[in-house]
């Protein structure tokens, strides 16, 4: 533990950072968390890159963070969700409808290989909600939080949650490919 | 069709992938040095971080000592008690997105006294004279713990030449415009100064407390500024309502409270008697349950106190609040 910092950032007596010990626990704590938290929010073509980022952006600014001001993984998927909203801000990637149509849709070769995947699927379906709605399912679904940390994290009451998580979920399950 | 397929995504990260990047981690500099440092010489900083902006207003309010420059400053803060101030987590996610600096909110600090780094020392005695005062220690400790390492932090001075227009775009984003800025603020010299701090830390298996003293920081104010309508703003850009904000504002002595913000939904505060002085507990999370809780809390909890112009601070994340009070209590 790099206890100069630590005291220092203690001054005002407020401060509680890290120490080794708990990072090496954290990370393992929530490695799959976040990696699973972009899956579900931007993809699994990024969910590495912005995984990486966000612990990169943990890492460095690790002396930053206050136990008294809430959890780790509180401030850890706040980093990621901002990481998120980087990451869209860059590449604005709107899908269609059609988009998780044409997976789910017989077609060529690719579109076969895609639709024998439920993940790939699920993937392009997720491009159709709105930003908030994946928001709340990658944090429900990817990260594996409840109701009342997501209310935590979005600033929204936790019964907004459960609302919206219920009418995104409706959507997903309305536009499920039926097993044929 | 159940939620399964809803679970459909998620699956392990690749082990390479996690190994190379806990490495990559590992390889990093743990912080950029210039921040690191720039932070450590900030006194008000430990309020500002995660609470942002809303405590910074607070604390270049209530937490600094503005020491006149010249003449002219004749307000005096020392710390004498705490208050909590409940600051609601949307706002504060607000203000990050905002990516100000709280800390030159009233203008940009010029340090004009090095603390140097903090010296680390295995006896009170010779954290006692680097500090350049008697240690008061806590007698009555879990598990008849001794303090392993004390480390003395030297006293640290910046001056703020204010200038109020970052507070007052700041004002602009957030659309606060029921308050209004003193302007008597602009153009004044003020310096900034903490004394010497030492932290005391005391380790039982995977339990951690630090027991934190120092002289009170002090601020002095240009004559005339009117404290609690300051505070009232920072009060506003915390998250409060006018009306909850100008009764607060009002109610609080300026001149000797220090303002401690806290999330909303993320702890719970109440205030505590500590040998006969107000004092403010603070537990995040869960109320620890027993005296070791694993070598990683998410809860925890912190004590500050004030007496004879000395301020004080119990953290710990693993000693439940019980053990705390009796550590305080005893302090002598």
């Amino acid at each position: 533990m790099d206890m100069d910092n630590a005291l220092a950032s203690r001054r005002l007596f407020l401060a509680a950072p890290l120490t080794s010990a708990d990072w090496e626990h954290l990370y393992a704590e929530q490695l799959p968390r976040i990696y699973n938290y972009f899956r579900y929010r931007v993809g699994a073509d990024d969910a590495e890159d912005l995984t990486a980022m966000t612990f990169e952006r943990a890492w460095v600014g690790r002396h930053r963070y206050r136990r008294d001001l809430g959890a780790f993984s509180t401030w850890l998927y706040a980093i990621a969700r901002n990481v998120a909203i980087d990451h869209y801000r860059r590449r604005v990637p709107e899908a269609p409808l059609e988009a998780a149509a044409h997976v789910a849709a017989p077609g060529g070769p690719e579109e076969d290989a895609l639709r024998s995947s439920d993940a790939a699927r699920l993937s392009a379906l997720l491009l159709t909600l709105s930003e908030r709605e994946r928001e709340l399912i990658a944090l429900r679904y990817g990260a594996g939080l409840t109701n009342r940390a997501i209310a935590r994290l979005s600033g929204l009451s936790e019964s907004n949650v459960g609302t919206i998580m219920h009418r995104a979920v409706g959507q997903l399950r309305s536009r499920w490919p039926e097993e044929g | 069709m159940d939620d399964k397929f809803l679970y459909g995504l998620r699956e392990d990260p690749r082990p390479e992938f996690g190994h190379d990047l806990h490495r990559r981690l590992l390889d990093a500099p743990s912080a950029p040095a210039d921040a690191t440092r720039a932070r450590r010489r900030i006194v008000g900083a430990p309020l500002l971080g995660a609470a942002g902006a809303a405590a910074a207003v607070i604390a270049l309010v209530v937490s600094p000592s503005l020491r006149a420059s010249a003449q002219g400053f004749l307000d005096l803060f020392r710390v004498h008690t705490f208050a909590a101030v409940s600051v609601d987590a949307a706002r504060i996610e607000q203000l990050k997105s905002f990516d100000v600096d709280p800390r030159t909110l009233l203008g940009t600090p010029r340090l004009v006294l090095d603390p140097g780094p903090p010296r680390a020392f295995t006896d009170p005695a010779g954290a006692q004279a680097a500090a350049g005062f008697a240690l008061h220690m806590p007698t009555d400790v879990p598990w008849a713990m001794r303090p392993d390492t004390l480390r003395v932090h030297g006293a640290a001075q910046e001056d703020v030449h204010v200038d109020t227009s970052r507070l007052r775009s700041l004002l602009a984003a957030l659309a606060i415009d029921d308050v209004t800025v003193p302007t008597g603020l602009d153009g004044a010299d003020v310096s900034v100064h903490v004394s010497p701090i030492v932290g005391a830390t005391y380790h039982h298996e995977g339990a951690e407390v630090v027991f934190v003293q120092g002289p009170s920081p002090e601020m002095t104010l240009p004559k005339g500024v009117d404290l609690s309508r300051l505070g009232a703003i920072g009060l506003r850009i915390a998250g409060l309502s006018h009306e909850d904000a100008q009764r607060f504002a009002q109610s609080v002595d300026w001149h000797s409270t220090l303002l401690v913000p806290i999330p909303a939904t993320a702890s719970s505060y109440r205030e505590v008697e500590v040998r006969g002085q107000k004092g403010l507990l603070v537990t995040m999370g869960d109320t620890p349950t027993g005296p070791v809780r694993g070598r990683w809390h998410h809860a925890g909890s912190q004590l500050m106190w004030a007496e004879g112009g000395r301020v004080y601070a119990l953290i710990s994340s693993s000693v439940n609040d019980v053990d705390l009070l009796r550590m305080a209590n005893s302090v002598q």
